[in-house]
């Protein structure tokens, strides 16, 4: 669950919702809103700051951590994630890297249809 | 006062086929404590205890920092209490209630309580006689939440609600946590309200506590892991690995104690692991008390 | 002990169980009005007035402790902020002040009826034999105070109403009071002096006992 949050939090500063500098919601702000625990949204917190996306400041909540390749940033630590994630997936699956690497090179060629649709 | 919103240490209590034993529980102020146990564990009877209903055979109950049940009059002023076998007057309105409720505490908010009635959707010139089920328990907790009290002790407070009434409870109960003076303990047979707004865990089992810890800790300490073992091979016997099922050449090892070495452990003695899964709070106390039960019985 | 929640215990009960109050309040008033056609009527209202008497004995400690306790309510009532001497003193209270007005204004009613027909020797022995649901109605709130029982609490009151023809038996056998009744003038002899004095024993004995056993209740739900 907490993961969510984690990710909620790093895809609302992407899109740009959170600026850098702006201040996040209290821990206990965002945990009522989310009908999650408190705990929970500390650890998201903790994790988040760990990885440079917040800081926390003693006493005055947390901000969007001033960082001008923070969006960049974080899409690369997405794209890592999902790349890690398809791995793994792909060897329970019983894949071998070729079968693999052309799955991956199908969802490259139906993206880029799309992309060619929005122009 | 204290640092804590209720203290329970080495608590016993002893009926003809049932009794407590040595419960030492904390809540500390500010967190929600979900408690959660089968039926006959105990989990009625220790709050009880907590609100001085019972008295306890044994140990020491603190109550908002007070001596239970000696000041439990001065305790229950900031504690609201509201149990699953607690009724309200069949012949007397939801209106009579809350004034009656009113007159006794000086916190009523009743700003609060007229929001509380149209969210739970209640008609307070009713008498409680013709209140459903569902809505008697919303009844009770709206008398108990309007008051704002320090503590809230409730004792299976989601049973018997359908899943609108039950979300409109957890949300109101998120809403306590917004100040970090109140705290609550839930105990809930719902494993999954208790999962996603408890701060604390505690899982009580034949009278005794036996888990307690933070929520995080909890999920992340436990794991499954599936394996396809190789012909011949037997599973070692690792560490932590408190539960192993195997059929043919498929096991599955229920861990409370999860480190990254663990399946590199299985993997280097030529087992291949397929999952590392994350447990539910449910399976998380189901295993528990299983494995619990096979150490008293051994 | 917190006054302020003792009264508004008191008060809640008094809410709640109005309608029954009400209800033998009026019976007892008919009952008297009634003797006042004289003849058979004067016997018929005061036996009327007497079982009145008894409904309020069995009425008051059913409702106010034996459901509260049957219908759960019992929990609500502790979870507010008082101790399990409060909720003694708030229940014995009130059982107590709402019985004595009604037995006193019902009783009074009926004995003061007699001496204005000129039969007051009756009144001794009026007021032993109305002390009767007066000694029976501390019973039955001890045993539901303290057993917390509805079998129990039933078991008494049987017990009770079968007594009651047993007493008037034995009354009637005693020496000297048959004479005394026809007098205009009360005359209070020994028999009766100690018999009133018995029961009066027997109603505080009841409820200190009450108060006593409640206060080393170690499970007081």
């Amino acid at each position: 669950m907490y993961l969510q949050i984690i990710e909620q939090v790093r895809q609302r500063i992407a899109v740009g919702d959170w600026r850098p500098g702006e201040s996040l919601p209290s821990i206990r702000q965002l945990a009522a809103d989310l009908q999650v625990s408190v705990i929970t949204v500390k650890r998201a917190y903790l994790e988040l700051e760990r990885d440079g996306v917040i800081a926390t400041q003693q006493g005055k909540g947390s901000i969007v951590a001033a960082n001008a390749h923070l969006r960049s940033r974080i899409h690369d630590q997405e794209l890592a994630a999902h790349l890690t994630q398809a791995a793994r997936i792909g060897s329970l699956l019983g894949l071998s890297p070729r079968d693999l690497q052309s799955r991956l090179r199908a969802a490259i060629d139906q993206q880029a249809d799309v992309d060619k649709e929005r122009t | 006062m204290s640092e804590f919103a209720a203290q329970l240490a080495g608590v016993g209590k002893d009926y003809r086929f049932f009794s407590l034993q040595d419960v030492s529980l904390v809540i500390p102020v500010g967190q929600i404590m979900g408690f959660i146990g089968p039926n006959g564990a105990g989990k009625s009877t220790t709050i009880r205890i907590l609100m001085g209903l019972v008295h306890q055979d044994r140990g020491e109950v603190r109550l908002l920092g007070r001596q239970m049940p000696a000041a439990q009059a001065l305790a229950k002023q900031d504690v609201g209490f509201a149990s699953e076998d607690m009724r309200l007057y069949d012949a007397a309105t939801l209106d009579w209630h809350m004034r009656f409720v009113q007159s006794i505490y000086a916190s009523w908010d009743s700003a609060y309580a007229q929001t509380l009635i149209k969210r739970f959707d209640l008609r307070p010139e009713q008498r409680m006689k013709s209140f459903s089920r569902g809505q008697r328990v919303k009844a009770t907790l709206l008398l108990v939440l309007a008051r704002r009290p320090k503590l809230l002790v409730l004792d299976e407070p989601t049973t018997g609600l359908d899943p609108v009434a039950r979300h409109e409870v957890i949300r109101e109960l998120s809403d306590v946590m917004l100040d970090d003076h109140r705290s609550v303990l839930f105990s809930s047979h719902n494993t999954q309200d208790v999962e996603q707004i408890s701060d604390q865990i505690t899982f009580i089992d034949r009278g005794r506590i036996i888990d307690c810890r933070d929520k995080e800790a909890f999920l992340e300490r436990w794991r499954r892991i599936r394996m396809e073992l190789p012909a011949d091979l037997a599973l070692p016997v690792l560490p932590g690995v408190v539960d192993v099922k195997q059929s043919g050449r498929l096991a599955v090892a229920t861990t409370n104690a999860f480190d990254a070495r663990l399946p590199n452990a299985y993997e280097a003695a030529g087992i291949r692991v397929h999952a590392v899964e994350n447990m539910t709070l449910e399976e998380i106390f189901v295993t528990n008390v299983m494995c619990s039960r096979e150490e008293v019985n051994a | 002990m917190n006054a302020m929640l003792v009264r508004r215990l008191i008060a809640k009960d008094l809410y709640l169980h109005r309608v029954p109050l009400l209800l033998i309040a009026g019976g007892g008033g008919l009952s008297i009005a009634t003797m006042y056609a004289g003849g058979i009527a004067g016997l018929l209202g005061t036996i009327s007035a007497f079982i009145v008497l008894i409904f309020l004995s069995i009425v008051l400690p059913m409702q106010t402790v034996v459901s509260e306790r049957k219908e759960r309510n019992l929990p609500f009532v502790m979870s507010l902020p008082i101790s399990p001497a409060d909720y003694t003193v708030a229940k014995v209270a009130f059982n107590v002040s709402a019985f004595v007005a009604l037995w006193l204004a019902i009783a009074a009613g009926v004995l003061g009826t007699f001496s204005l027909a000129n039969s007051g020797g009756v009144i001794p022995l009026g007021i032993a034999v109305a002390l009767f649901p007066f000694v029976s109605f501390c019973l039955q709130l001890a045993v539901a105070l303290i057993i917390e029982s509805e079998l129990w609490s039933i078991v008494t009151m049987a017990t009770c109403n079968v007594s009651y023809s047993f007493a008037w038996v034995l009354l009637s056998r005693i020496p000297g009071i048959r004479d005394e009744l026809r007098g205009a003038v009360p005359i209070w002899n020994q028999t009766v002096v100690s018999l009133v004095s018995i029961e009066v024993t027997v109603i505080v004995a009841a409820l200190a006992l009450t108060f006593f056993f409640q206060s080393r209740k170690t499970n007081f739900i």
